[in-house]
């Protein structure tokens, strides 16, 4: 089975024709394994943690013998883990990517280039000493058929990677990787560097980002430890904070500001947090146009590279907040090809190249680079009817406002005011939605403007269009207006209650764009 | 305020071809009494399992319980009877339309959809037929884009004829493409 494959008379490099033969990865991806399956293992410990309560008891009572256990434990995960290591073979043949790996079921995948959608590569950061990287082959398949070459030296990565890719773009790869290695010590043409993000620019990421409630949300099972742990803490200090909280002993004013207090320095951490894990993730972001494809690469701890054909995006996204509004800057999202199931997989942001708080300036270059002929900025939106709020109004707020006054008016008339209050913010802030809804179109592009407080702009090429519905009930068609939905590969976008002579002339358009442009979707 | 303020117009505008100037063709008669039928037939049987619930004699319910039968029951069947005027009336709604480069499907009653295919964009296609289609001969047809299994593109109540001539169209028109 280990037979090399020689192949007589080539003059492709020598170094991907030594990829011709049945091989193991490099030694350093020992490692990689052996803290994959840790991770498999302990990242799951989530779920056993019942069952670990039991043994926590045991483990106080014999420490000895759970040391033991758990060295033999983390001994046989290393032990799977050479395994591992040990039956992974690979060659790459005729353009196509073979891989026999599975200790008791053993697996053979076939790969051929043209079926690989896409080629990451990334850096855990044990591998920045040898400078070897990990290349993550990904198809338009189910992530099963996702395969891994845990560990090459770079040169012969990047060599692959180029020779997917040419493939791919319809030369012989090997020839092609031949072509590329005899010019590499040049700059490859077309390459060009869009965009980088200094760590200042990351910690404005971090702030405005809105992954904050995310983390609040999965600390949750560790909220009793952590209170438990900062108590005792703070009675070692001396501070007794139950005190602080006893309306017996004090005052409501004070009772309020400690209150604002504790919230803010808890907003204050995660806000760090989310700051560290912004910098984590896009540390050193460069955004590359190289060829016909653009590349991330970015992180700290992992670098990751990913790299996305031009022309499979489907539309570019100017992403604002109302944190990104106060400090004066947006994302810009490359959406391109949305795979099936990607949003359960644990890489599906991977996928995709955002570019994390940008000026919006620079916002503008980098759209001006891949729509030169956008006219975002000089668009006139036209806006959606007022009938818009109908519905929101109608079955929402309303219910609202009258449960509220019925429940609280008689007896709490504070409770009462509060709530009015709060609906009335409400009933603002769709109004604000309302008012920010825009749409445009010239003779390429869609154009849309939404938001409630920040604003977020879709510049979409018309011909990318998958699919169109018009939808329309009874009285919209009274007051003459319609929703028109666009769906196209990376998801869709629909523009509500406008009217229906525009929604039918864009509909019209864009049919005319997808059927008569002759331009592919991808 | 006004809403008719939409100023971007492309230029050549009215040279497209409209999607007000389909000409729809509706569905298959059959479809409808099929549909009419086993609507029927599931609410009569539905009505029937509560009503029997309800009164069999050997576990006789209490009180509060048969009343929630009786009301959840009587509720849902309503529903089920309307559901069936609601076939009937959308019925003549129900229509597709053929051009050269896409597919139309319009339908409903109180909320007008019309969703429009063009064959370009399309992945691949479904002749779908159960076995009450497949006894009075018709089909559904179902095409597959890229954007994804929530915009699946179904026309359903064809004869059988004409489903397969739809799919001879779409691969025809493909093929051709792949040609020029």
């Amino acid at each position: 089975m280990i037979e090399p494959d020689y192949v007589e008379g080539d003059s492709a490099p020598e170094s991907l024709l030594t990829l011709q033969q049945w091989q193991r990865l490099s030694a350093i991806a020992l490692f990689f394994f052996c803290l994959r399956l840790f991770k498999t293992v302990f990242g799951n410990i989530g779920y056993l943690a019942p069952t670990l309560l039991v043994f926590y008891q045991g483990m106080q009572r014999y420490p000895g013998y759970s040391a033991l256990a758990l060295a033999a434990i983390s001994l046989l995960l290393i032990g799977v883990g050479i395994l591992h290591y040990w039956v992974f073979r690979f060659r790459v043949i005729d353009d196509t990517v073979e891989i026999h790996s599975g200790i008791l079921r053993k697996k053979q995948l076939n790969l051929p280039f043209s079926r690989i959608q896409n080629v990451r590569l990334l850096q855990p950061i044990y591998y920045r000493l040898s400078d070897h990287l990990c290349i993550v082959l990904d198809t338009a398949g189910s992530s099963q058929q996702e395969a891994q070459l845990a560990a090459l030296p770079r040169e012969l990565a990047e060599q692959l990677q180029q020779a997917i890719y040419l493939a791919k773009a319809g030369q012989p790869a090997v020839v092609a990787a031949a072509e590329q290695q005899s010019t590499q010590a040049a700059v490859p043409a077309g390459e060009q560097l869009l965009c980088t993000r200094s760590v200042k620019d990351l910690v404005f990421y971090g702030i405005s980002n809105n992954r904050v409630m995310l983390v609040l949300g999965l600390a949750a099972p560790f909220y009793k430890p952590i209170t438990e742990l900062v108590g005792q803490q703070l009675d070692a200090l001396g501070l007794d904070v139950a005190r602080w909280f006893n309306p017996d002993l004090q005052s409501w004013l004070w009772l309020g500001l400690a209150a604002l207090a504790l919230t803010m320095l808890l907003m204050l951490l995660i806000t760090l947090l989310s700051i560290a894990a912004s910098v984590l993730s896009y540390y050193q972001f460069q955004l590359w146009h190289v060829g016909d494809r653009y590349v991330r690469r970015s992180g700290l701890l992992t670098r990751h590279e990913i790299s996305m054909k031009a022309s499979r995006l489907q539309w570019l996204q100017l992403q604002q907040d109302w944190v990104d509004k106060l400090i004066g800057r947006c994302n810009v999202h490359y959406e391109q090809v949305h795979t099936p199931y990607s949003e359960y997989q644990e890489q599906a942001e991977h996928g995709k190249i955002m570019v994390p708080a940008v000026l919006p300036a620079a916002a503008a270059r980098l759209l001006a680079e891949v729509y030169p002929d956008n006219q975002l900025a000089n668009s006139v939106f036209g806006t959606v009817n007022w009938r818009y709020l109908v519905p929101v109004f109608a079955g929402f707020c309303l219910p609202l406002f009258l449960v509220s006054q019925y429940v609280f008016l008689p007896t709490q008339p504070v409770m009462a005011m509060a709530s009015l209050l709060a609906i009335a913010m409400l009933v603002g802030l769709f109004l604000l939605r309302w008012r920010r809804f825009g749409y445009a179109m010239d003779a390429n592009y869609l154009y849309i403007r939404q938001g409630v407080i920040g604003t977020d702009y879709y510049c979409v090429p018309l011909h990318k269009l998958q699919q169109l519905s018009i939808k329309q009930h009874w009285f919209m068609q009274k007051a003459g207006l319609k929703h028109l939905t666009l769906v196209f590969a990376s998801g869709s976008l629909t523009i509500p209650y406008m009217p229906a002579a525009a929604a039918e002339a864009i509909a019209n358009y864009a049919l005319y764009r997808a059927e008569n442009s002759n331009k592919g979707w991808m | 305020m006004s809403t008719d303020t939409f100023q971007n117009v492309p230029v050549s505008l009215a040279e497209q071809p409209q999607l007000s100037a389909l000409q729809w063709q509706g569905l298959a008669p059959s479809y409808l009494r099929l549909v009419l039928w086993v609507d029927s037939i599931s609410v009569l049987l539905f009505t029937g399992l509560w009503l029997a619930i309800y009164l069999q004699p050997f576990w006789p319910v209490n009180q509060t319980f048969g009343n929630i039968l009786l009301l959840g029951g009587g509720v849902l069947s309503l529903c089920g009877v309307l559901a069936i005027g609601h076939s009937y009336l959308a019925f003549p709604h129900q229509a597709y339309a053929l051009r050269q480069h896409d597919l139309s499907y319009r339908s409903g009653l109180f909320f007008r959809k019309c969703v429009t295919q063009p064959i370009l964009r399309i992945q691949h296609i479904e002749l779908k037929r159960g076995p009450f289609e497949r006894r009075v001969g018709l089909a559904s047809l179902q095409v597959f884009s890229a954007g994804g299994a929530m915009h699946t593109f179904a026309i359903p109540g064809l004869t059988l004829a004409d489903a397969e001539r739809i799919r001879q169209f779409i691969l025809q028109h493909k093929a051709g493409l792949q040609h020029d």
